[in-house]
């Protein structure tokens, strides 16, 4: 029977632990050569995206009065034809990095899509919360217009500015409910892209 | 006579197991540490705040002002410059670590492949309104 006393177990492991050590020593040395000239390169896109969700503006349960076509309701605090709850709570976004963006907004839904029925309307309209925030580009400020699912959707300000003073535009939001339109609760997600110029 | 001879055998067990632990683990160093031609790291944050807002820096993916239950979008271009296929390892770290998704993850890039990783941030319900801050690392293997 071997006879192992604590000094030599102590030893054994030692040596043990020594030899995985330079073992592992000389594979590093010539197992890691690199090219010192390649790398993986990482760059950071100039864009960003954020969603948000139009549920959050609560215009509350409602249904059109009877007799009207269609009811509409807005962010300004309008409700026309209809018993929903008026609201006046639109988004205010605003650009707090330190360069000037493009703006661009879409929705996830048409207005076929969000509310159903017979000639719905979902729409939007920007404008300058700080005066000088967001200088027009395609969409003219403080009117009214249908939202657009494609691609990045309307480009809204070229630029919108950092400066802080004049760095946030108000997004208000109106919907034309008709008598036909889907019952349900309804919700769609704005996204706005910001992009650097 | 019997209580030594139990007590050796109890040595030599602990002895071995001692062994094998270390074993595995400097096994386990060496292949982790042997295996990563280099680590990048990039700085990342986000403010959950009452109202969205956006921050293209752009040396860091910071995300912007994001409101609560609502999410934000960037997204990182990785190109292997290397002539040989390696192994892109995406981590985060940090409290913004708790918020971040990753489209893809650990993925192997052909030479001169180029790809889109596109990172979101979503704050959850109940989240505290603060700034997260934190990191990004972009470990490169080999294949």
């Amino acid at each position: 029977m071997l006879k192992i006393n604590l000094a030599s177990l102590i030893g054994y492991t030692g040596i043990i632990i020594i030899l995985i050590s330079a073992f592992s020593l000389g594979f590093q040395l010539t197992g890691k050569v690199i090219d010192s000239n390649s790398r993986v390169n990482i760059t950071i896109s100039s864009v960003v995206s954020i969603n948000f969700t139009i549920d959050s503006i609560d215009f509350g349960g409602g249904s059109v009065n009877l007799g009207s076509a269609n009811a509409t309701v807005d962010t300004l605090g309008n409700v026309i034809n209809g018993n929903w709850t008026s609201t006046t709570q639109g988004f205010v976004l605003e650009n707090i990095g330190n360069s000037n963006l493009t703006l661009n907004l879409k929705s996830g839904k048409t207005s076929a899509e969000f509310l159903g029925g017979t000639t719905p309307a979902y729409q939007y309209n920007v404008t300058n919360y700080e005066t000088g925030s967001c200088t027009q580009a395609d969409v003219v400020l403080g009117t009214w217009k249908e939202v657009n699912t494609i691609g990045d959707g309307d480009l809204i300000c070229n630029p919108f500015g950092f400066l802080e003073s004049a760095n946030s535009v108000y997004i208000d939001l109106r919907l034309v409910i008709p008598s036909d339109a889907r019952i349900g609760a309804s919700s769609d997600v704005f996204t706005a892209t910001g992009t650097s110029i | 006579m019997l209580k030594r001879k139990n007590k050796n055998t109890y040595i030599k067990k602990i002895v071995i197991i001692c062994a094998i632990l270390i074993i595995i683990l400097v096994g386990y160093f060496y292949f982790k540490n042997t295996s990563v031609i280099e680590t990048q790291k990039i700085y990342t944050e986000a403010i959950l705040g009452e109202r969205p807002g956006f921050d293209l820096n752009s040396t860091a993916l910071t995300f912007g002002k994001v409101v609560l239950g609502n999410s934000a979008s960037r997204e990182v271009f990785i190109t292997n410059d290397f002539d040989k296929d390696v192994i892109i390892e995406i981590s985060s770290k940090g409290e913004i670590s708790d918020f971040l998704i990753v489209s893809d993850n650990e993925f192997i890039l052909a030479p001169n492949e180029k790809k889109t990783i596109s990172f979101s941030v979503l704050f959850p319900k109940g989240s505290e309104m603060k700034k997260y801050t934190g990191w990004i690392e972009v470990k490169t293997k080999n294949a």
